[in-house]
């Protein structure tokens, strides 16, 4: 596994990424020095190989689809896009973590946090020691929430929570 | 003749010339071209649900898919889109930089953060546009927190966000530093199943 393919895995690991914020983001890293032709037959090794999934999302069912390659046309689609941006991939294309990802040291997360915004619940996965820690940066990231905590557990925290203002920002 | 006379028919044949052969290029680079850089099972649009057409343009002409491979590439294509498309035919063009000068004077310049000024050619596009534009009528429904162990963002923390509107979802993806500045950020369709 070569720099390019860990700094992508890195990337994978914390979330699915659209494909073109994926090319934008590896160039930034490599200096500018990647060309979109290169990312694409990359990505296409790494797709062929199960070390990354690629998805097309339709925006409007949600409905997946799995691409078992990277479409050839891709680039000039690319092109003749406008108003790209490297927050979003304009086809609604992205790319997962695949099963024959090469090994890569990734620890797990010391807390992770899930929020139902219908139900108006949370859920802290954390140690104890980290509790803290991991609810105040929760707050301070998503500051229109406020937790209360209802059910202490041995490696858990639930709770309901509250609005301070509109969760939008 | 004056010597000046044969000055300008000299210069009128080697711009001749030079335009015969810059076009010959090009339908022999396109031409000889392999069909994909990128080796695909089959046309990937209509077998593997990848379909750019489907994300209707909106606000622009619709150019269709461009195929360097039928277009030969000569005539009056003096704007910026031409010169790009005639580069990609060639051996020494980056598509990256004519993407990210695409990108900079596009729906905003990635290191300042200035906010859209152009309108995204998708529908796709142009709902995110409008999310980070207002956000009106947008609510969150779902929100998953976690600690950022990779080695990029050690320390970090990294938010996946559901935002609905109607029966429109997206998800916005941020990662924070450990100061709380978003130092990551990218938005994709809500998708419904699959791993």
């Amino acid at each position: 596994m070569n720099s390019i393919e860990r700094d992508l895995l890195d990337l994978l690991d914390l979330a699915e990424s659209p494909c073109y914020s994926t090319f934008c983001w590896l160039r930034s890293r490599l200096g500018g020095h990647l060309s979109l032709r290169a990312f694409l037959t990359l990505s296409n090794e790494l797709v062929q190989r199960d070390a990354i999934r690629m998805w097309s999302i339709d925006p409007g069912s949600g409905d997946r689809t799995k691409l078992f390659a990277v479409p050839d046309s891709l680039a000039h689609d690319y092109l003749a896009a406008q108003a790209l941006d490297d927050r979003f991939d304009p086809f609604g294309l992205s790319f997962t973590v695949g099963p024959a990802a090469p090994a890569h040291a990734r620890d797990e997360p010391e807390w992770t946090f899930e929020l139902n915004a219908a139900d108006e619940t949370f859920i802290l996965r954390a140690r104890p020691e980290m509790r803290g820690e991991a609810c105040a940066t929760v707050a301070r990231l998503l500051p229109d929430l406020v937790l209360d905590p209802t059910d202490e557990m041995e490696d858990a925290v639930a709770g309901i929570v509250r609005y301070r203002r509109s969760p939008r920002s | 003749m004056s010597r000046s006379h044969w000055r300008l028919i000299c210069a009128i044949v080697t711009t001749v010339v030079a335009s015969l052969t810059l076009t010959t290029h090009c339908t022999v680079v396109a031409a000889a071209a392999p069909r994909s850089e990128v080796t695909t099972t089959g046309d990937s649009r209509t077998s593997s649900g990848y379909d750019p057409s489907s994300f209707a343009r909106v606000g622009v002409r619709d150019r269709g898919v461009p195929d360097l491979r039928s277009k030969k590439l000569a005539g009056p294509q003096t704007d910026s889109a031409a010169r790009r498309k005639h580069d990609l035919a060639t051996s020494t063009f980056s598509p990256g930089a004519a993407i990210a000068t695409e990108a900079a004077g596009g729906a905003r310049l990635a290191d300042d953060g200035v906010a859209a000024t152009r309108s995204a050619s998708t529908q796709w596009g142009q709902t995110v546009q409008d999310f980070q534009a207002s956000g009106d009528g947008w609510s969150r429904v779902s929100a998953h927190a976690e600690q950022a162990t990779g080695r990029i963002y050690r320390g970090g923390t990294s938010i996946e966000e559901v935002f609905s509107r109607g029966g429109q979802r997206l998800v916005r993806h941020r990662i924070y530093d450990t100061g709380g500045k978003v130092v990551h950020e990218t938005f994709r369709p809500y998708a419904k199943f699959g791993s």
